[in-house]
């Protein structure tokens, strides 16, 4: 690797720092213009391209050898599965507060189909 | 790579050359971070369900915190984070004097990071919004005119809850994520002075510096933890 760094980093180094805060403001700004159910992927999607910026240039990923980056990526998959799995049981749980406050019913008699009635 | 031939003085003798020895450190600080990411992951996790079923009250609770300093504290770590990268870039040029430079600065913006966080937790104290036997919520709306956090200035008093459970929930939340990512700080604190009384005794090189490279990964990693952290806590939703 140490070819590879031979020139200096610094001015990118410089430029990724400002490049962060600009996505921190933004961020920042962003919270305050009423997006609704867009908020939290925007807040998100904010966060993801810090954390690449960070990863790629500071921790220098981008030039690691592919063992190394796969081991990296291998925490992302973990954490995608820990996430998916997880939400696809409580998003789906007849106990969560939209299913409370919007309980089935049945179409013909009106009834209330909810069998868990407690949270 | 030329091994044997001139072998370095920083060549531990169970590696072929100084890129097999680098490569080795790299990964395995690699698989401990992705550890870490999953030691977060969990918070996260919980943090994801628990925002979904009580969104109210953590839309709530999480006006609260003061939008400012949670900013001003995002961009001290993004500093710090700098500042190490210029490090391992000295580190890169074996300048041992640089290396102490850039680490002093590092550890005196983690410093401020923490002496902000430790504001806000004053805050939180003074507040009643400390999870546990002396929490309060509906007690205590905020009377106006008092100084209180910018989201919740105007005058506007906090909102009224039957069940307040969910909002210390949130306030639970808040306290062991960031009270584990500060740990991970003071963590970082010590590997850092390490690597000054080292840097200070001219151990690194050009050739050899890896343990400032490592330390410098921990230390974007947990500068990452505050990147997700702080919108997660800070903005679940502010109009």
């Amino acid at each position: 690797m140490a070819q590879t760094h031979a020139k200096s980093h610094v001015p990118l180094y410089l430029a990724m720092y400002v490049a962060l805060l600009v996505l921190v403001g933004l961020t920042v700004a962003v919270a305050h213009i009423k997006t609704g159910p867009f908020a939290f992927p925007i807040a998100m999607t904010v966060a993801m391209v810090k954390a690449v910026i960070i990863v790629a240039i500071f921790m220098h990923l981008k030039d690691e050898v592919p063992l190394i980056r796969l081991f990296a990526m291998t925490a992302l998959l973990w954490l995608a599965i820990l996430f998916s799995i997880l939400m696809c049981d409580y998003l789906t749980r007849a106990t969560a507060r939209f299913a409370l406050e919007n309980p089935p019913v049945d179409v013909h008699t009106g009834k209330n189909l909810t069998t868990a009635p407690s949270r | 790579m030329s091994s044997h031939a001139t072998a370095s003085p920083y060549l531990r003798h169970q590696f072929d050359d100084l890129q097999q020895q680098r490569v080795s450190a790299a990964l395995g600080m690699w698989a401990f971070l992705a550890t870490e990411v999953l030691f977060f992951g969990g918070m996260f996790a919980g943090y994801m369900v628990y925002r979904h079923w009580y969104f109210l009250e953590w839309d709530a609770a999480s006006r609260t915190l003061g939008l400012g300093l949670g900013t001003l504290n995002t961009a001290v770590l993004l500093t710090s984070s700098l500042t190490m990268a210029m490090a391992v870039d000295a580190g890169h040029r074996g300048n041992n004097k640089a290396i102490q430079r850039w680490i002093a600065l590092t550890i005196i913006l983690g410093a401020v990071f923490l002496g902000i966080k430790g504001i806000e937790y004053k805050e939180k104290f003074d507040h009643h919004h400390v999870p546990g036997p002396y929490f309060q919520w509906n007690a205590h709306a905020h009377p106006p005119g008092k100084e209180v956090d910018s989201a919740i200035a105007h005058g506007e008093v906090l909102p009224h809850f039957e069940n307040t459970g969910p909002v210390e929930l949130f306030f639970s939340y808040y306290f062991v994520m960031t009270g584990f990512h500060a740990l991970h700080m003071l963590i970082g604190f010590g590997l850092l002075a390490t690597l000054w009384f080292q840097a200070g005794r001219g151990k690194f090189s050009a050739e050899y510096f890896t343990p400032v490279e490592m330390v410098g990964l921990y230390w974007h990693f947990v500068d990452i933890v505050w990147v997700f952290l702080f919108p997660l806590l800070y903005l679940i939703d502010r109009t």
